[in-house]
């Protein structure tokens, strides 16, 4: 690694949490939380569509560790401090809780699976932005049991 | 809060793998063998599979989404995708013939 040091101070109350960014650049951010491994954020803005998608995750769900909202800020406003106008949130579900979730949600005549994206934990992010428009430009499987959904949010 | 520092950081991704990613795909390895061969030859500290995804998208010009699947692999067996699971999906975005 090269390039200057950044040093960002973990939010009040939370136990476990020592962030180190390993790359800040116009199209990536990663952080990593030194006290526990399964505790990161990797984001990019994609050149050609201006569109911003991340992995943010904080495993084992013991409580600790560098709060999911918080770091998907910290990258948000990074790309903004490098000036990229951020057209949309992608997003390509196909494990973890946003897929859970939906598929707990389709199930049995449930929602349709855009409803169900609405619910999701990446959309509450994604209104948090300003992006409150979803897509679902595809979803592999049936309700309940979708394998994979691709998704994209917009102003 | 950032409180100190401006500018750009990078993790050093080597110009060898890269190519080599291209070379491995234009053969039709697959993907999960083309991800074992470069932790074999990198070593990344925890967590691994952000460099991972890094390298596939620089390799083949792929946005973040594309290479999701690499953050449920884990070449030990233990993630919620196996490698047959992997390469189906990396195998939609992942150009079959790029050459070296």
């Amino acid at each position: 690694m090269s390039g200057p040091t950044l040093v960002v101070l973990p939010p009040a109350g939370v136990v476990a949490c020592e962030p180190d960014i390993q790359a800040a650049t116009s199209t990536v951010f990663l952080l990593r939380n030194r006290r526990k491994p399964g505790n990161f954020i990797m984001a990019s803005v994609g050149v050609q569509t201006g569109n911003f998608s991340y992995h943010v995750q904080n495993l084992p769900k013991d409580g600790t560790g560098c709060p999911g909202r918080w770091l998907v800020q910290l990258a948000w406003e990074h790309f903004l401090r490098q000036g990229c106008a951020i057209a949309g949130i992608r997003g390509e579900w196909i494990f973890g809780d946003n897929l859970d979730q939906v598929n707990a949600l389709t199930q049995r005549g449930g929602m349709s699976v855009e409803d169900a994206a609405r619910q999701t934990w990446s959309a509450a992010r994604a209104a948090e932005r300003g992006m409150r428009t979803l897509a679902v430009l595809a979803a592999d499987g049936t309700p309940g049991q979708y394998r994979s959904i691709d998704v994209l949010f917009t102003p | 809060m950032i409180v100190r520092g401006e500018g750009e950081m990078m993790l050093t991704l080597e110009q060898d793998h890269l190519s080599r990613l291209r070379e491995q795909a234009g053969r039709g390895l697959a993907p999960s063998q083309m991800l074992r061969d470069l932790l074999s030859r990198i070593n990344p500290e925890e967590p691994r599979s952000p460099v991972l995804a890094w390298y596939l998208m620089h390799a083949f010009g792929l946005e973040q989404h594309q290479v999701a699947a690499v953050f449920g692999w884990d070449p030990n067996g233990t993630g919620p995708l196996d490698d047959a699971r992997l390469d189906e999906l990396l195998a939609r975005h992942i150009p079959a013939k790029v050459g070296g």
